[in-house]
């Protein structure tokens, strides 16, 4: 009978464990909105420096910064980060960066994905070639497996509208 | 917002291209308006072993790492109050009035270019001679006139006692009219040639309640929080300190028979052609503004 009620806590804490392990995945994923301020030296020099997004108005740029962490003991592979653009927001030509990623943007609200210069958009019966403004979506999609433990990084800067 | 129109042809022509279509559009107006949240989800889509997992959302912090739909936290900061505002005067030179004259006034428009409505606290210095030309022409100050009134109109045109003297509610990209005029003895025992010139100035204050001039506004540097609308002087499309003055004056001139087409608001603008009128034995001169010198 002893024994009996032992194997079921044992039993009952492994399922206990089993569950913990469910909840946690494979992969941390953090997102930081800085804000980035430039700042004109006395030697004429242009500093740019990211701080806290606590004052923030229209014409401002933002930096979102999405690190992604292996917290597992295997591989992942395919990994894809997408990140929606706020409609207050407009992408800030040429700053997204993600080691190890192919970049590419969404002009429908995520459904379909292309390098800049494949996008067009049709605005009044015309058909042009999309910019910034237009961008809905950003997608970074690493071109190599996030190894146990190891951390991924994909970054862009918009304007406040 | 722009309206998008869809035509099979159109989307046959973008179905050839690597291209997609376009939805939706960002919006551009003046700007964000304060207060509102701009939130930020990314997910994470990956495989394991082949074996596709459930997406990890984001979140701030130390992250999340929960997968699933629903299981991540925005990431968010609010938009803060952007005051830029612009005052100008109506006219580039002193409004000519005559002595006894009593709807003579000066006219100035301010503009609220900032991302939230503002209340705007109103308030008139005379100048003294000495302080700086004002329109060019009119560098000396040798009266001051009484009882001169701020109000803010409504659209009339032209000044009413009853309208606010303060600028009230100011909507986002909205402009009004503020006149400076004076009761009915405004002009009594002025002489010709007499220069009465002023100082407007708005100072930015708190909108939220209707006909009532709320406090003025005070910059918030040195007092973030990303929770809450911080106050940014940024009149002018530069860092400011929530006021801007402009300087506008009257000058006293011959009687309002002989100088009707010489003045400002009810009186018109005059142009070099208009000539000068000349009766009762008064001299009159009116201000050439092509040629910036005065005629008579």
């Amino acid at each position: 009978m002893k024994t009996q009620v032992k194997l079921t806590l044992i039993a009952s804490g492994f399922f206990a464990i089993a569950a913990v392990a469910q909840d946690k995945g494979h992969l941390n994923v953090r997102t930081v909105v800085q804000k980035e301020e430039v700042v004109v030296t006395d030697a004429g020099e242009t500093k740019r420096s990211l701080v806290p997004a606590d004052t923030v108005v229209p014409g401002d740029d933002v930096v979102y910064t999405i690190t992604f962490t292996n917290i597992s003991s295997e591989a992942a592979d395919n990994v894809v980060i997408t990140n929606p653009i706020s409609e207050n927001l407009t992408y800030v030509e040429g700053s997204a960066f993600g080691p190890g990623t192919v970049i590419e943007f969404s002009v429908d609200n995520g459904q379909s994905f292309a390098a800049p210069e494949a996008l067009m958009v049709a605005v009044d019966d015309e058909v042009r070639p999309a910019e910034p403004e237009d961008f809905t979506h950003v997608r970074w999609t690493m071109q190599s497996e996030l190894q146990s433990g190891a951390q991924g990084m994909a970054r862009f800067k918009a304007r406040l509208n | 917002m722009k309206n998008f129109r869809w035509k099979n042809s159109f989307l046959a022509r973008l179905g050839l291209t690597a291209g997609v279509l376009l939805l939706t559009q960002h919006a551009f107006a003046a700007g964000t308006t304060a207060g509102t949240d701009i939130n930020n989800l990314a997910t994470v889509s990956y495989e394991v072993g082949t074996v596709l997992q459930p997406v990890v959302e984001s979140a701030p912090g130390v992250g999340n790492d929960v997968p699933g739909v629903g299981n991540g936290t925005i990431t968010t900061f609010m938009v803060d109050n952007r005051v830029d505002f612009s005052l100008t005067q109506v006219g580039s030179t002193n409004t000519i009035v005559t002595p006894g004259q009593t709807d003579a006034y000066l006219e100035f428009l301010l503009t609220n270019d900032g991302n939230l409505p503002q209340d705007f606290n109103l308030a008139l210095i005379p100048l003294a001679s000495g302080d700086g030309p004002v329109n060019t022409t009119f560098t000396d100050t040798d009266v001051e006139l009484a009882n001169l009134r701020i109000r803010v109109g409504n659209g009339g045109g032209v000044p009413v006692l009853t309208d606010l003297p303060y600028g009230d509610e100011i909507a986002v990209g909205a402009t009004v009219t503020v006149y400076v005029f004076g009761d009915a003895d405004l002009l009594l025992g002025l002489v010709n040639n007499d220069v009465a010139n002023y100082e407007l100035t708005a100072t930015v204050a708190a909108a939220g309640t209707a006909l009532t001039l709320g406090t003025d506004l005070v910059d918030d540097v040195g007092n973030p929080d990303t929770a809450a609308v911080e106050v940014v002087f940024a009149e002018g499309g530069a860092i400011g300190d929530g006021v801007l003055e402009v300087r506008d004056g009257f000058v006293v001139f011959g009687s309002r028979a002989d100088c009707q087409q010489g003045g400002h608001g009810y009186f018109g603008s005059v142009q070099s052609h208009d000539e000068p009128e000349s009766n009762s034995g008064c001299s009159c001169r009116v201000h050439d503004y092509d040629h910036q010198q005065w005629r008579r």
